[in-house]
């Protein structure tokens, strides 16, 4: 008898061979029989994935190796972007909730009746404002110009606005006003060049993890500043960090322009020459001198001082922010501030510089330029008659089906849905109640509306579970269509697996409620996705997102990409890296950037004696996406963050509360509450604490306020208390 | 490709007809971007720099190698590991930890990924009673075999990082294997390849500079202590040593597993120990005559066996039990398993003996017994080893040996006392039912101490497991000191006033002596499961 067994069956298992298609070792029992690229569909870095395909079904994920993106990485979303596609709750059929309250399948034809006829009482009885949408930043570029030409020229409706609203809205009004459009000007390659890099409200080693692993490319030995309240994981591989005290970002902003004045470390030729604003600009920063920045943000004088110097120091400067700037009472004034550094120093249109905007989600450019919710198709504007007549004209339509006002924003809506004027709402790919600020406001606004539709992949999201009727969705690597990336890059994906049951993709979703709805004529031209991005690609020409220059998915994907803009005639085989502004013309009709300056404001919500601490939220891991609707349906994923929500305090905060980690507490806010353990780090100061966004708690706690200019979402700012649960609460 | 192909036209079946839009991608297998075999591995030309050009030569081995400076925590690592190596669902192999170090002005924050260490003396290999653990003589990679593993789980108690992980589809355990087929053929491991920052590589390590630094203290930031089995991963970056200076935090982690098969066997084992030794000193002190004997002694079988039952029950593989003892030389399960085999065959045998009345040549039955009583303690020990040597905070020798050794005590005593009062009536139970309430009281007095302050040994475990005890065990808490007081102090001192007297009430007593067995049993059960929970590896 043998007494060990080296070999057999489990061995076998486990046992790995030259997987082909240049992989390298792969499993043996999950080698691939083809191989398919396709984007990822979580975050706006846009990595390419490769998808095994193996007797029919996808089988595994690696990073793409020849892709300019990720060049062969990606982080643990990317690897598990399959799991999601193959979790037991995905929605199978239409449902509709019955009057006891339960939701119960029902086929497409009857699903689509039910939305037609509620849809169109409401809208006879009540008017255009008594619905609305509510579109995504992570559906294909095709399938949300489908949505908002659908919803506003074919069935009626005025108001549509995206979850965007919650990420980039701020970015997109300061590019707007600032360049003349909402033009991210740079390319990754950027990341490598710079000789100083500063990062504004970005934990990137967390939130785009490959955009780091630029950083790390770079060859300069550049300096990385991190002006961030929390000790993250990127200011930890940072050169510096300045921990500011949480909202003091536009006051410090100013601070270092205030300098770069003083100190005579203005471009001056490229500011005359290129800018508009600048006597404004240091009139406005005059009253902003170290001392009193220093007071506001709890940084030396000094510490500013040497920032400063780094700045004019620098030969190549970028200035990169994220969520920190633009989910903030005043944030697009802030991203203002940040251009304007650019702009004062020259460091914009050369390698290695750039005011850059970094996305959140995958398709949120996208939704910027082709949703047509804020704005007309290609960044035009709703009451221009001539763009809308532009559009018109492209599309073969009737200009008067065409809006003439713009949307509401997506707070208007909630407002709207709470005085009780809107009745309706279409939410497609988002998970309002999860996500959206101050969470019983939301929900009560919600249990006013006569008639909820969700289009999702699960019928289990927290939106869905309001609904009156779901429609399932075909997810990412079920369908066909275009992603655009942080720095303009359209990239492609494709269906790799079936979706399940009569989930069908969104594109086909709108395409059928159109012909229920009697205006599928307008829509003949829009067959299939690719024939929506010739056509997109047609409404974009003599814009300034012109892509009238790709001629199709395949110029796609032979390129790896392509960034915006490609005007008709221009290279059949672009750069692969581009960016913009080397000729130093923006936008504005007089080619001159916007130098905009404005007053800090007060934050909504400040501390007081009852709810002394400063909430800040944000992402807290790379294997958590959102709300979780997706990661949480990998156990992979799952594993590698805390199940439980938690709160992160610093150790003297938790002393006067004798609280040690691991225990479990309360975290309170005049709006909720939320149960969360607590991790006691002196990452973070005294007088702040921070909750990860994903758990659905956090969200009864932020308090709604806004940017005036973007109408994004304060999340990073409320008044809070915590205290030992009691026992019943525990 | 047939899935791309056999997409139905949707709504076909429906009566609204809608044509698939998907009409270009129901082709896309012509799109499928063009792959050829000759293209580079994954990251070919950056990964030639992070695996070693030649293979360990004498007296060295492969180790990873860490840049804590360059690892960020993004966790691509993990899902590499899991994707490349075709783990299951939810199986990793490797982690990644958060060190929250430093003060407030000069906060230290630590990601750090971790897996195998590819120890030089590898406890997993030491505990394993099946041997399915070996360590290749020339790369220093700890294997395990797979089909040879029983799935008895010891290796995740003792390995100190808590690395091997039971796969419970398969009813075995798995780890890492450093990817060896992989770098037998130059290419990189699964997590070197995952890691964007390039911060994990492959290193030729010197097993005598590696067995001294393991010597030394801290291998492992954040981790257990390296002297313990001399981990090869050498982690290498500027914050290392901030990482150990200041007190760890308590960790934030949760209840443990709880074992529930192996905490019946553990108390079931001891309740048949405890039953034979403290039958077997009333029979030598009794004479050796009448019923008690056979019937304590027949107990004690029952509760053994019921105890082996449970056993199997925890294991994977039980189909394969019988490999246990293979380690006999080196693991304290297999010593374990072959002591208490040992007990029961001699237990029977000496029960047989005492019931059937044999007339052995004088001396003898005694002589069994003793052997019998010294197997069983023999076997209790090896038990009490089994959870010592994995160096946890709260399993330290004192404290597993007085908890199994009372356990024995408190339900030995409590099952004569139940078969006393009901085969010859509560008074000769009595010396038992005070001997049960003393052990209980001792015991619940004991493990109570966890709740006291300020004891600066093992602090900050004991506070880990205080916050555990006191919030998420709370149910079972209440239960195991509840039920223990209970069963264990009050009703066998109530049973011990109803039988004193000329005219004991013998009904009364018997429920109350049967409640007590049963209630001891039950909450010496849960106090096995709370040192399950409550255990946590080495830091």
């Amino acid at each position: 008898m043998r007494l060990r067994h080296r070999d057999g069956p489990l061995t076998r298992e486990l046992v790995r061979e030259p997987g082909g298609f240049g992989l390298g070792q792969v499993p043996s029992r999950l080698k691939p029989d083809a191989v398919a690229s396709l984007v990822c569909g979580f975050c706006s870095t846009g990595c390419s994935l490769d998808v095994h395909l193996r007797d029919d079904g996808p089988v595994n994920i690696t990073p793409s190796v020849r892709y300019p993106v990720n060049q062969g990485q990606a982080c643990p979303k990317g690897w598990e972007a399959l799991a999601p596609l193959a979790a037991s709750d995905r929605a199978v059929t239409p449902l509709w909730r019955d009057r006891r309250g339960r939701l119960q399948p029902i086929s497409w034809p009857v699903a689509s009746v039910h939305f037609v006829e509620r849809f169109r009482a409401l809208l006879d009885r009540h008017g255009p404002d008594s619905v609305a949408f509510l579109s995504t930043g992570q559906i294909p570029t095709e399938e949300m110009a489908l949505l908002g030409a659908l919803a506003k020229f074919g069935m009626g409706m005025v108001h549509g606005d995206g979850n965007t609203r919650q990420c980039m809205a701020t970015t997109a009004a300061a590019y707007k006003e600032s360049f003349g459009f909402d033009a991210p000007p740079y390319t990754y390659a950027d990341f490598e060049e710079s000789d100083v890099i500063v990062l504004v409200g970005s934990n990137l080693c967390i939130a785009h993890p490959i955009m780091w692993e630029r950083i790390r490319a770079n060859r300069h030995d550049p300096e990385v500043v991190v002006v961030d309240p929390r000790k993250t994981e990127t200011a930890m591989a940072a050169t510096r960090h300045l921990a500011i005290h949480p909202k003091s970002d536009l006051t410090l902003m100013y601070g270092l322009a205030h300098l770069l004045v003083r100190n005579g470390w203005v471009d001056r030729e490229f500011v005359d020459t290129y800018t508009s604003g600048f006597e404004e600009l240091a009139a406005h920063v005059e009253a902003f001198p170290p001392e009193r920045v220093s007071a506001v943000s709890g940084i030396s004088t000094a510490d500013l001082e040497d920032l400063a110097a780094l700045i004019h120091g620098g030969e190549r400067v970028s200035f990169w922010w994220t969520m920190g700037v633009n989910q903030s009472h005043e944030g697009t004034r802030t991203a203002q501030a940040i251009i304007n550094l650019a702009l004062l120093t020259g460091n914009i249109g050369r390698p290695g510089t750039g005011a850059n905007s970094i996305t959140g989600q995958c398709n949120a450019m996208g939704s910027r330029l082709f949703s047509n919710t804020t704005n007309l198709f290609g960044g035009r504007d709703f009451s221009s008659g001539a763009d809308r007549n532009d559009v018109a004209a492209i599309l073969g339509i009737d200009a008067g089906r065409i809006p003439t006002r713009p949307s509401w924003s997506y707070d208007r809506i909630i407002d709207a849905a709470a005085d009780g004027t809107l009745r309706g709402l279409w939410v497609v790919a988002t998970n309002s109640a999860h996500s959206w600020i101050d969470q019983s406001r939301l929900r009560e606004a919600m249990s006013r509306l006569d008639f909820l539709v969700v289009q999702d992949m699960y019928a289990t999201t927290e939106t869905a579970e309001l609904a009156d009727l779901v429609l399932p969705a075909a997810g990412w690597g079920e369908k066909d269509g275009t992603f655009i990336n942080s720095e303009r890059r359209i990239g492609r994906i494709r269906p790799v697996a079936r979706p399940p049951g009569a989930a069908i993709p969104d594109f086909d979703i709108f395409r059928l409620l159109a012909d229920a709805w009697g205006c599928g004529d307008l829509f003949r031209a829009w067959t299939t996705p690719e024939e929506v991005f010739r056509l997109l690609a047609r409404l974009s020409q003599g814009r300034p997102c012109d892509i009238g220059g790709i001629t199709g998915y395949d110029m796609i994907d032979r390129a790896g990409g392509i960034q915006w803009p490609l005007p008709a005639g221009t290279d059949a085989v672009p750069a692969e890296e581009r960016r913009l502004f080397s000729d130093g013309r923006f936008f504005h009709r007089d080619g001159r950037a916007r130098l905009v300056v404005g007053d800090p404001t007060p934050v909504a919500e400040p501390v007081s004696a009852e709810f002394p601490l400063v909430l800040l939220t944000g992402r807290a891991s790379s294997s958590q996406w959102h709300t979780q609707t997706r990661t949480a349906k990998s156990a992979v994923l799952r594993a590698m963050s805390p199940a439980d929500p938690y709160v992160e305090m610093a150790p003297a905060d938790a002393s006067a509360r004798s609280l040690v980690t691991g225990d479990t507490t309360l975290v309170r806010s005049r709006r909720g509450s939320m149960r969360a353990r607590v991790v006691v780090t002196p990452t973070i100061r005294e007088g702040q604490v921070f909750v990860p966004m994903h758990y659905g708690a956090t969200n009864r706690l932020t308090h709604a306020s806004f940017d005036p200019h973007s109408r994004q979402p304060a999340y990073k700012s409320a008044a809070v208390q915590v205290g030992p649960a009691t026992r019943r609460e525990r | 490709m047939s899935l791309l192909s056999a997409v139905p036209a949707i709504g076909e079946t429906e009566e609204v007809v809608v044509t698939p839009s998907a009409g270009g991608a129901l082709t896309a297998v012509e799109q499928f971007a063009e792959y050829h075999d000759h293209v580079l591995a994954p990251g070919g030309r950056r990964y030639r720099d992070l695996i070693p050009t030649e293979r360990p030569g004498p007296g060295h081995q492969y180790a990873f190698e860490v840049d804590l400076d360059a690892c960020t925590g993004c966790k691509a690592c993990v899902a590499a590991c899991h994707s490349l190596n075709g783990l299951e669902d939810g199986e990793t192999w490797r982690s990644v930890s958060l060190l929250h170090r430093g003060t407030a002005a000069e906060p230290v924050l630590q990601t750090v990924t971790a897996s195998c260490h590819h120890c030089l003396d590898p406890a997993c290999l030491r505990g394993c009673p099946v041997d399915a653990y070996e360590k290749d003589p020339l790369t220093g990679i700890v294997r395990h075999l797979d089909d040879q593993c029983i799935g008895c789980r010891y290796c995740t108690l003792s390995c100190p990082y808590e690395v091997p992980a039971y796969e419970p589809r398969r009813g075995i355990v798995r780890k890492c294997d450093m990817c060896h087929g992989r770098l037998e053929a130059g290419e990189a491991p699964a997590c070197v390849q995952g890691c964007p920052n390039e911060a994990i590589s492959i290193a030729v390590v010197d097993v005598a500079a590696s067995r001294a630094a393991a010597e030394s203290g801290m291998s492992v930031p954040g981790a257990a202590p390296s002297f313990i089995t001399g981990p090869t991963t050498v982690y290498v970056g500027s914050r290392r040593e901030a990482l150990t200076r200041g007190a760890p935090s308590p960790e934030p982690t949760g209840p443990a597993h709880d074992h529930p098969p192996l905490a019946v066997m553990l108390v079931l084992t001891q309740l048949a120990v405890g039953a034979f030794v403290i039958g077997l000193i009333r029979a030598v002190i009794g004479g050796g005559s009448g019923p008690a004997p056979a019937v304590d002694a027949g107990l004690a079988v029952a509760s053994g066996a019921l105890a082996l039952a449970a056993s199997v029950f925890h294991l994977g593989r039980p189909r394969y039990a019988h490999r246990a003892v293979i380690g006999l030389r080196h693991s304290w399960l297999s010593r374990e398993i072959v002591a208490f085999g040992g007990f029961t065959g001699l237990a029977v045998l000496y029960a047989a003996v005492v019931a059937s009345r044999l007339r052995l040549p004088a001396g003898w039955t005694e002589t069994l017994g003793w052997l019998a009583a010294s197997s069983g303690a023999t076997a209790v020990a090896c038990s009490v080893m089994i959870y010592a040597t994995t160096r946890r905070a709260s399993w330290r020798v004192g404290t597993v040996a007085s908890r199994f050794g009372l356990s024995g005590v408190v339900c030995g005593s409590a099952a004569l006392a139940w078969a006393a009062v009901v085969t010859t009536g509560p008074g000769s139970a009595r010396p038992l039912l005070v001997l049960v309430a003393a052990a209980a009281a001792l015991k619940l007095a004991g493990e109570a101490t966890v709740f006291l302050p300020g004891r600066p040994a093992d602090h900050a475990d004991r506070v880990r497991r205080a916050r555990l005890l006191k919030q998420d065990l709370r149910p079972r808490v209440v239960t195991r000191f509840g039920l223990g007081a209970l069963s264990g102090v009050v009703l066998p001192l109530a049973a011990v006033w109803l039988s004193a007297g000329a005219h004991p009430a013998a009904l009364p007593a018997a429920l109350l002596a049967s409640g007590a067995l049963g209630g001891c049993v039950a909450a010496e059960y849960a106090e096995r499961s709370l040192f399950f929970t409550t255990a946590s590896a080495p830091r």
